[in-house]
């Protein structure tokens, strides 16, 4: 990749003003604005098609490197209180996950993607825990694990005189420590000290972690410097201060608990609430723990001396801490059992780069999908860093694309198929990988997906969009679909409502979750994407407001409304998610099912009763990846409150026997219709999908025991149910239930029974009058 | 750097290899390689998505796995040998060139049951 770049917005309005960060390998890059209509290449299809835009961004500009820097840690300026110390005390509870060369070896099991090492498959090296130290002049004072695995307490003059003093008794992964290093005079003390509860950490009885607890008592000679100008670390140290900006060394991964600074050691019994002038800070990560959850990026000093802390790249938050018990399972009923933070040495939460240009969003410009296209190189490598314009208050179209821009984020730069041991089962076929999967390969610093797990094995609860998504692009193929998925598979949609010659608007998760239902509410007709999978609590009521006030819904996807998520509340670009109790890609753990950003259960919607059945009719049922399939009509779409819809379709007619998402419009992830889980008894179940392969499974959520004859070939549940009902004051949802859909509209030119059955409820929908009622089905089944 | 292989894991290793041997090894002929040819995805006979399911598995191990690389959109495929490490891309192998994504599938297909010593 020769050139990269994100933007700090994701939508703007005609007027408004976006940043580009852009990083580039060649001297000088040329950047354009664009308008996406189509991004899939394949040479069966329409082809790629995007136009050209007229702005004043478009030119050439100078070429220049930026660099992300991954990982999570507590950053607290420096202070007076910090130096000159003859005396002090480094301590805390600790949970390290990949203390290197600790008896467990390098590589660990998770769940989902297998058997993998420690970042980058070599010793981990040293970590620190808490740290007043610089790297570059080898000064100040810092408690680590160091590269054996072992607390030890780091001094060093500034002047090449270094002592590293070590408990010499390497510690276990996932287990909790007191650890304490003090420093008297020249009088050095180490203590790591296992803490066993029922529930705290991966053992419960003492025997396994007898030989790690260690107390050693050195002297040394060398002075500590107070390393001035360097700001104290907690989760890891300064390497360098470049340009103003810190740069992170000694990366931990793991938790750490009431981290404390002191001029004497304080009793284990002294740890939770230190008082007293010998206290010089006492970081309390409960703090800001309210009945809304924890959102605040301040790590409070409950010491005097309010020496705050600032946590920069959102490192896990509402963890379980070094005295969990199990009998509080939500972080807002028990704070003071959830004082830890979760660092990883691959966290980020904002790649923080140069801004390199600038657009102010034409006022001419309608709502859409953009992109700045960047070009750079000999061989003309380039870039699209996607953007949506919104249409100006008050002139909307009467049709919205609500862009499920929530989902696309939960997929950033996913590492499924180098990271995840069932990728390939789960697809039935081999992954594959293009330039941009090779390039994240390679980069891990860009960051993970909601999909991948951190480097120690534990599940990535937070994506960001500041940083480039590589695989949110134009052109991009998945490796999860036949070819393509999420961001460039609705470009499928977005495409036929272009050459359909519809006038409609573009609007993403991201303003309907800080806006609500207003957003939405001026339209007739609000199409989704084809997966969006990752709904809010703002979102989901958002949704149903449109549909109480007559609001015409399409569902043009299948496993969608399915994980709660929120966005931070204090940055749009930020979103959390807890995965356990549905088809996951890894597991919370015990006690941290509940969103540090709200204080929500987390897990699936249908979780909390609000399965995605009462919001589209239809929910998340079988999922397989390898090809796709098509629909058969059912009686209901005979029915005269129906057939409307299929004006123009033969009776006989297989519906999507072809497609450009596997060869089919019903495939990858297909909804059912169940009134157990909430779909209207009035609605009609129009057509359903049939004869897909056994790598189509029922999906664990709707299982109870796991046997035999679950899968495509011999379960009539594997299927996708197109449904149709109306909601009150004239409103209606129609519900395709398949994934694939979307890529069979072009077929044929753009003349096919897909196209012709969406245009059919598309020009329905757009009418004053309402769609034909359902109701009448309903008094059928009361009777 | 030889990796500390826990204890989990090589127990699973041997059962597998018992798998490889009394399961999937006999049902390994001409008929379903050609089968695989003619069809790399999608529909199999029981047979054939039997030995497909164990080499998909690879043990659930990520180093020395194999995936597709496309070198060129729509006109080149290459295999690629997973690292197994983070921030190690995979090595690409360039001594085939596929000119579709089904002939490197059923390139991979023929590689694997070869370093399996099935054929
Ligand atoms: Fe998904």
């Amino acid at each position: 990749m020769t050139v990269v770049g994100y933007s700090d917005k994701l939508s703007a309005f005609p007027g408004e003003k976006i940043k580009f960060m852009v990083s580039c390998d060649s001297v000088e890059y040329q950047a354009d604005i664009v308008k996406l209509i189509h991004g899939d290449t394949n040479p069966d299809g329409p082809g790629f098609k995007e136009e050209f835009v007229q702005t004043g961004a478009s030119g050439r500009y100078p070429g220049h490197q930026q660099e992300i820097h991954s990982g999570s840690y507590v950053v607290v300026q420096d202070s007076a209180g910090f130096q000159g110390l003859d005396a002090f005390a480094l301590q805390a509870y600790i949970w390290p996950t990949t203390p290197a060369k600790g008896p467990q070896g390098e590589m660990k099991w998770c769940s989902s993607t297998g058997w993998c090492m420690s970042a980058n498959g070599v010793s981990k090296g040293a970590q620190g825990i808490i740290t007043k130290w610089n790297a570059a002049s080898r000064s100040g004072y810092a408690l680590v694990a160091d590269e054996d695995g072992c607390v030890a307490l780091w001094l060093g003059d500034g002047n090449g005189g270094v002592a590293k003093i070590s408990s010499r008794a390497p510690l276990l992964a996932k287990c909790w420590y007191f650890v304490s290093t003090s420093y008297d005079r020249g009088r050095v003390v180490i203590q790591q000290e296992p803490i066993v509860g029922p529930a705290n950490g991966r053992f419960s009885l003492p025997y396994p972690l007898d030989g790690t607890t260690a107390r050693v008592e050195q002297t040394t000679t060398v002075r500590p410097s107070g390393a001035p100008g360097t700001p104290l670390l907690i989760a890891g140290w300064v390497e360098l201060i470049e340009n103003g900006m810190l740069v992170q060394g000694g990366k931990y991964n793991g938790k750490i608990d009431r981290p404390r600074l002191t001029s004497r050691p304080l009793a284990r019994d002294e740890m939770d609430a230190p008082q007293g002038p010998h206290v010089i800070a006492a970081w309390d990560f409960a703090h800001g723990i309210t009945r809304k959850g924890v959102a605040t990026k301040k790590a409070t000093d409950l010491s005097a001396n309010g020496l705050h802390g600032c946590i920069v790249n959102q490192p896990a938050r509402a963890v379980t801490g070094y005295n969990w018990t199990s009998q509080d399972m939500c972080f807002v009923h028990a704070p003071e059992q959830y004082g830890a933070i979760h660092f990883h040495d691959d966290d980020v939460a904002d790649a923080g780069w140069e801004v390199d240009f600038e657009l102010t969003v034409p006022d001419s410009i309608r709502s859409g999908l953009y992109a700045a296209r960047l070009r750079a190189g000999e061989d003309e490598d380039e870039d699209y860093i996607p953007f949506y314009v919104r249409p100006k208050r008050g002139q909307e179209a009467k049709i919205a694309f609500l862009a499920p821009t929530a989902s696309y984020m939960a997929y950033a730069n996913d590492h499924l198929t180098t990271n995840a041991a069932l990728a390939e089962l789960l697809v039935a076929r081999t992954p594959v990988m293009g330039a941009n999967d090779l390039f994240l390969a390679e980069h891990r610093e860009y960051g993970l997906s909601t999909y991948d797990t951190h480097s120690d094995g534990s599940g990535v609860c937070y994506s960001s969009r500041l940083r480039p998504i590589l695989n949110m692009r134009p052109k991009y193929r998945h490796w999860l679909s036949p070819s393509l998925w999420q961001f460039n598979a609705d470009l499928h949609l977005i495409d036929w409502l272009t050459e359909m010659g519809y006038e409609f608007d573009v609007v993403t998760d991201q303003d309907l979750n800080l806006e609500g239902v207003d957003l939405i509410k001026p339209y007739k007709v609000v199409l989704t994407g084809s997966h969006p999978e990752y709904y809010s609590n703002q979102m989901l009521d958002a949704v149903e407001a449109y549909q109480r006030g007559g609001g015409r819904f399409m569902y043009m996807g299948a496993n969608g409304f399915y994980w709660v998520v929120s966005y931070d509340p204090n940055d749009p670009n930020i979103i959390e998610v807890r995965k356990g109790d549905g088809s996951n890609a890894w597991k919370a753990l015990p006690g941290e099912r509940h969103l540090s950003f709200n204080g929500e259960y987390g897990t699936l919607w249908r979780h909390r009763n609000r399965a995605p059945q009462k919001i589209a009719g239809t929910g998340f049922v079988a999922e397989g990846f390898d090809i796709s399939s098509y629909y058969r009509r059912n009686p209901d779409s005979f029915d005269p409150r129906a057939a409307w819809i299929f004006e123009g379709i033969g009776e006989d007619e297989l519906i999507g026997d072809f497609g450009l998402v596997g060869g089919g419009a019903a495939g990858l992830e297909l909804d059912i219709y169940d009134q157990e889980l909430g779909s209207p008894p009035h609605a009609l179940v129009l057509a359903s999908s049939e004869k897909h392969t056994d790598i189509y499974l029922e999906v664990l959520e709707e299982l109870f025991f796991n046997v035999p004859g679950m899968s495509g070939t011999q379960n009539a549940r594997v299927r996708a149910d197109i449904v149709y009902y109306t909601t009150p004051n004239g409103g209606a949802v129609f519900s395709l239930s398949s994934i694939a859909f979307c890529g069979s509209l072009s077929h044929n030119n753009y003349d096919n029974n897909c196209s012709r059955m969406i245009a059919n409820v598309v020009n329905r929908f757009l009418l004053d009058e309402a769609p034909p009622s359902t109701a009448e089905a309903a008094a059928v089944v009361a009777r | 750097m030889p990796q500390a292989v826990p204890k989990e894991h090589e127990v699973l290793v041997g059962v597998d290899g018992r798998i490889l041997q009394d399961e999937v090894k006999p049902l390994v002929d001409a008929e379903i390689i050609e089968e695989h040819r003619r069809n790399p995805i999608g529909f199999h006979t029981d047979e054939l998505e039997r030995v497909l399911i164990y080499l998909r598995k690879h043990q659930l191990q990520q180093e020395g796995k194999l995936v597709i690389v496309c070198t060129k959109p729509h006109k080149e495929w290459c295999i690629g040998v997973l690292s197994g490490v983070r921030g190690i891309p995979p090595t690409i192998l360039r001594d085939q060139v596929f000119s579709s994504r089904e002939e490197a599938e059923h390139g991979i297909f023929l590689k694997r049951i070869k370093d399996l010593g099935l054929v």
